[in-house]
């Protein structure tokens, strides 16, 4: 294995822990605004990794450039969309959930 | 190498899945927006990570189609959810 | 079970769940978000096949602006569905348990799936990878493979078939074909090429049928299939036309109402501005790009249509109506396809039939046919993209009232 597909090996499976315990936060998680950090930046930080990884196989610069380009793309939209979703959600009077609420437990 | 592509794009639908979950079983329609945006997303990886496997590398086009359309659709909901109307 | 297969199974089961979700769910933007998941999974469904076009078509017009179409309707019909009383109606489920059957019935005559000895690798696509499609010619005829092109990996397939000729008119491998053995129906009349039967025979060679565009699929759609293409186009146009016959107010109380404009959050509309400029050269770039790699004029149009709606979303349609005023987007959704059969008629101009494009350049031919497709190309994304944003005028415009 040449060094470039060890670094992809590392940052695609850094990605995928990143991405799947994100999952599992959405799932688990008792409030929307709780599961809103758990979707919002493992998403952002996981597709970054991935597409970094990606670079590294790659053996041509147009799709290197590419790459980098849907991965920029991706960071400036993707916490837009969540920041949007917080303001509607916060504008329509959702609140976020607070221990007491259910006796303590989640 | 393509067993490292292969493993993460199995996690990414698992993924996939669990995100599903919630996007059905939400209980405030923002939870579901959230979910789907968030399937938009790992679609957006999917796709390139398809591209890999197969060894083309014709399919970053539709990985940038995707994250554009994704947040238009993303916008739109929230507009209407927001403020009753759609222009 | 190779990464093919996983990966189809997964997505098939997620397409089905999210399909039942669609039909359970008692709210009706749940319901429409869904179908744009459910889209969304088709197209990767489509990217596992490696049909690239489709994939794109699917991705931009059914997750994106038929999820924002249906948002669009949602404002007239209201969130929830009404409550009905869930009954077994039994003559129904047995009536599409049948058809169900039937169907799958009809599938078991079909290849399987990515079987090397299905028609269509026997028949048009042997005969299309043998003429060295792509490689644009300086003189009329067969032209020369680049360096290091190797044609004869595209001639055996799985060892079963071996040695398919160049000339298409020496048939005599079909006689020895899997498919014979197998008892599916070939062609046995082989494709008899009158040379001197229509004009411009001079320009195209015999096995030429497709165009020399690498893209096979648009070349296919342009080239081989133009008609289809263009009466396509003009269906767009009449589903934009029709809609606004059924839904356009007098101009009055329509559009010049003001709008709920998203554009007083600093962050929507900075990462809006930046974007636009963006997403428009990509859908220039997608329909440009057409004839080279996936992409084309619907998925482009798309793409455009969706910039203008973005905008619409953000700054308010009176805004949206000063760039685009109506009637202009009106006119341009018929120029489109008048480019289109403008072009078939500058065929027809310099002496050839209609839609024969490698008239526009006689001198290299394959020049001719890569720049007609590129114009219709142009013509039908011109259509599309406008037709897309009558649609979305039309229904946004109906709730000012």
């Amino acid at each position: 294995m040449h060094w470039n597909e060890i670094v992809t090996t590392v940052l695609l499976s850094l990605g995928c822990v990143i991405s799947f315990s994100g999952s599992y936060g959405v799932i688990k998680l008792p409030d929307f605004y709780a599961r809103l950090h758990a979707a919002g930046k493992t998403d952002s930080l996981a597709q970054l990794l991935i597409f970094l990884g990606l670079v590294f196989v790659t053996p041509d610069l147009l799709t290197q450039i590419k790459l980098l380009l849907v991965a920029m793309v991706l960071l400036i939209t993707a916490p837009t969309a969540t920041h949007a979703i917080t303001k509607a959600a916060h504008l329509d009077g959702l609140r976020p959930w607070t221990k007491s609420e259910r006796g303590g437990r989640p | 190498m393509s067993h490292v592509y292969l493993a993460t794009a199995v996690v990414l639908l698992v993924g996939a899945f669990m995100l599903l979950y919630r996007a059905i079983a939400g209980p405030t329609v923002y939870d579901r927006i959230l979910a789907t945006n968030a399937i938009g997303t790992k679609t957006i990886i999917f796709v390139t990570l398809l591209g890999y496997i197969s060894g083309r590398t014709e399919f970053i086009d539709m990985a940038i189609v995707y994250a554009l359309i994704a947040f238009i659709t993303t916008i739109a909901v929230l507009k209407y959810i927001e403020k009753g109307r759609l222009d | 079970m190779n990464a093919v297969v996983l990966i189809d199974t997964l997505l098939l089961l997620l397409v089905t769940v999210s399909a039942i979700a669609i039909i359970e769910v008692r709210s009706l933007y749940s319901s429409a978000m869904l179908t744009g998941v459910y889209s969304l999974l088709m197209a990767l469904v489509w990217v596992n096949m490696h049909s690239m076009d489709v994939a794109f078509t699917e991705a931009a017009v059914g997750g994106g602006i038929s999820t924002i179409l249906l948002i669009g309707t949602l404002v007239h019909v209201g969130r929830e569905e009404k409550p009905l009383k869930k009954r077994l109606h039994v003559p129904a489920l047995i009536f599409t348990a049948l058809t169900g059957a039937a169907l799958i019935y009809g599938t078991l005559d079909m290849p399987r799936f990515g079987d090397p000895a299905a028609p269509i690798h026997h028949y048009r696509v042997p005969e299309m990878l043998a003429q060295t499609v792509g490689f644009v010619n300086k003189t009329p005829g067969k032209q020369p493979a680049p360096e290091g092109f190797d044609a004869q990996q595209y001639r055996t397939f799985d060892g079963r078939v071996k040695d398919i000729p160049a000339d298409p008119t020496d048939t005599a491998w079909r006689e020895n074909s899997p498919l014979r053995t197998e008892g599916l129906l070939i062609p046995t009349v082989p494709y008899q090429h009158d040379a001197h039967a229509e004009p411009g025979h001079h320009l195209h060679p015999p096995d030429d049928f497709n165009g020399h565009v690498p893209n096979s699929v648009t070349s296919l759609l342009a080239a081989y299939r133009g008609y289809d293409t263009m009466f396509e186009t003009t269906v767009i146009f009449t589903a934009g036309v029709s809609l606004i016959l059924l839904l356009r107010r007098p101009r009055r109380e329509g559009y010049l109402q003001k709008g709920a404009p998203l554009g007083d959050q600093v962050i929507l509309r900075v990462v809006t501005k930046m974007s636009i400029p963006f997403i428009l050269i990509f859908g220039f770039y997608v329909i440009t790009h057409g004839e080279l790699g996936p992409g084309g004029g619907f998925q482009g149009g798309v793409i455009l249509a969706t910039a203008f709606i973005l905008y619409a979303l953000i700054f308010g349609r009176p805004a949206l109506y000063r760039i685009v005023p109506p009637p202009v987007s009106d006119v341009l959704t018929g120029v489109g396809v008048l480019v289109y059969s403008g072009t078939g008629a500058a065929c027809m101009l310099l002496g050839g039939k209609f839609l024969d494009y490698a008239f526009l350049n006689t001198a290299s031919p394959g020049d001719g046919e890569a720049l007609g497709m590129t114009l219709v190309e142009y013509g039908v994304g011109i259509t599309v993209s406008m037709v897309m944003l009558t649609i979305f005028n039309q229904l946004a415009e109906e709730q000012s009232k």
